[in-house]
């Protein structure tokens, strides 16, 4: 066999790129004249070994780089469209609006009373008013969210939270003392406000032992039952829960029951693992 | 592929992405800007990704790699060093090189890990990302090829190339702790090896 072929075949196989029957046959035909091959692969297997060591050994991404591309990377969305307020034919038709508003809110304001526990926050605020959430959400931008997860989770968290793919608008995210002191996101579904969706996020390490949520395992997907009293809580009644790194995740969906695939759908974009949920009783 | 979904699986990467991008600006800001702009360009060109069964790793190291060029060749203004420029002309194979054979089991590992690291660290960029891409990302010869941009018969002559200067340093230092190498003929390693302590 020629040099060139002969030191060519023994680079290969050391970097495991033979792959055709011809080609690993001609190779033990090789070592089979030449012992000296056998230790040039292992010399060459060694030195790719000491490589890595040297060359690979951890690097620790400034925390100041990620949150930077991650900002930059939110920002990159697309622009909002230029709210109501600002449009010049928006003042004079303003006034009309105004005076309609007037005439209406007592109307609504009478209808309210009569269908939320708390007229405070109003119908778009069910999900707030019944976990104890304030209803004061603050709308913030994707690029402020991002900000507070990567404080509160550091290099933990590295899922997205966006679901404007699958009709949910991000609205705010706010501090749940209620819900074992965690962050909660808000989400409203963009064709109708009326429903919503909130992710709770906290950091394992910040559950109590005894909590049950304190017993979930990496790699499943759970579910609360429809008469859970776990925590003490009826809010956590149907919700899904998962662990993922060292992040515990509760999610909730107001919608009806026929919309079991769409809440699986959100779940999953938000880094809930496939398969059977497990009950939590 | 969804937005959402390539960001998850773009970030996942970022720590492989900033290690390459350290040991080819061997500055931790310029490492910093580098990363900074392959995830934008990433994120401008998401649409064009398409999983091939190598992830999104190969694709990402690619954007870091011309980035990285295209600087090097902004910042180069004057004609480029004669080592550079034969160093370019010498890519291909010289028939008949030898792969030094040698034990190196029998040497003590954070000795070479030292010297090996200089090693590697005087050896040109081109030398250095391919022995990144081979030995800590893992990648098969096709894979680097696509990311350098070169031919695969490049790609192996380069990593020849930089296993034997890195074998020849290894070398000299097994003959300095007295270790013989087997390729080397018997009166030159006589005449080279120190004296038998016993």
């Amino acid at each position: 066999m020629e040099s060139l072929a002969r030191d060519q075949l023994i680079q290969r196989a050391a970097d495991g790129e033979l792959t055709t029957a011809e080609e690993l046959a001609a190779f033990e035909r090789h070592l089979a004249e030449s012992p000296a091959a056998g230790v040039a692969v292992e010399d060459l297997r060694r030195l790719r070994a000491a490589v890595q060591r040297v060359l690979g050994s951890e690097v620790e991404v400034p925390a100041e780089l990620r949150e930077r591309i991650q900002r930059a990377m939110a920002a990159a969305a697309p622009v909002p469209v230029m709210p109501l307020y600002r449009r010049r034919w928006f003042v004079p038709s303003g006034l009309a609006a105004g005076i309609l508003l007037l005439v209406g809110v007592s109307f609504v304001f009478s209808f309210l009373t009569n269908n939320v526990t708390d007229v405070k926050y109003g119908s778009g605020f069910r999900i707030a008013s019944e976990s104890g959430v304030p209803a004061d959400w603050v709308t913030q931008s994707g690029n402020d969210a991002s900000g507070i997860l990567y404080d509160r989770f550091g290099s933990d968290y590295s899922n997205g939270f966006s679901l404007k793919a699958y009709g949910y608008d991000f609205k705010g995210i706010k501090d749940d003392s209620e819900m074992f002191a965690s962050l909660a996101l808000h989400y409203e579904r963009s064709t109708d406000p009326g429903q919503q969706a909130v992710l709770w996020m906290v950091q394992r390490s910040e559950v109590k032992p005894d909590s049950v949520i304190a017993e979930l395992n990496s790699g499943i997907a759970y579910q609360f039952s429809d008469t859970t009293t776990a925590d003490g809580t009826e809010i956590l009644r149907g919700c899904l829960a998962w662990q993922k790194g060292e992040i515990i995740y509760i999610f909730r969906v107001d919608a009806g029951a026929d919309e079991d695939e769409q809440i699986g759908r959100l779940a999953r974009a938000l880094g809930m693992p496939d398969g059977e949920l497990e009950t939590i009783p | 592929m969804q937005r959402d979904e390539f960001e998850i699986l773009a970030l996942e990467h970022m720590e492989s992405v900033y290690r390459m991008a350290l040991h080819l600006t061997r500055h931790a800001d310029d490492a910093s800007d580098l990363v900074q702009e392959t995830y934008l360009k990433a994120l401008r060109a998401a649409e064009s990704f398409e999983e091939h069964g190598g992830g999104i790793r190969p694709w990402l190291f690619k954007i870091l790699h011309n980035a990285f060029y295209t600087k090097v060749a902004k910042a180069q203004r004057g004609p480029i060093s004669v080592e550079a420029f034969h160093g370019e002309e010498s890519e291909e194979l010289r028939p008949g090189e030898p792969i030094p054979a040698y034990d190196l089991a029998s040497l003590d590992w954070e000795h070479v890990d030292g010297r090996l690291k200089s090693a590697i660290e005087g050896l040109s960029t081109e030398y250095r990302e391919v022995l990144l891409l081979w030995g800590v990302e893992g990648m098969k010869y096709r894979e680097i090829a696509l990311i350098m941009g070169v031919p695969i018969g490049t790609i192996m002559s380069r990593l020849h190339r930089a296993r034997g200067i890195l074998a020849h340093q290894l070398s000299s230092l097994a003959r300095e702790v007295g270790f013989r190498p087997e390729n080397v003929d018997s009166e030159e390693s006589s005449r080279n090896l120190p004296a038998d302590p016993d």
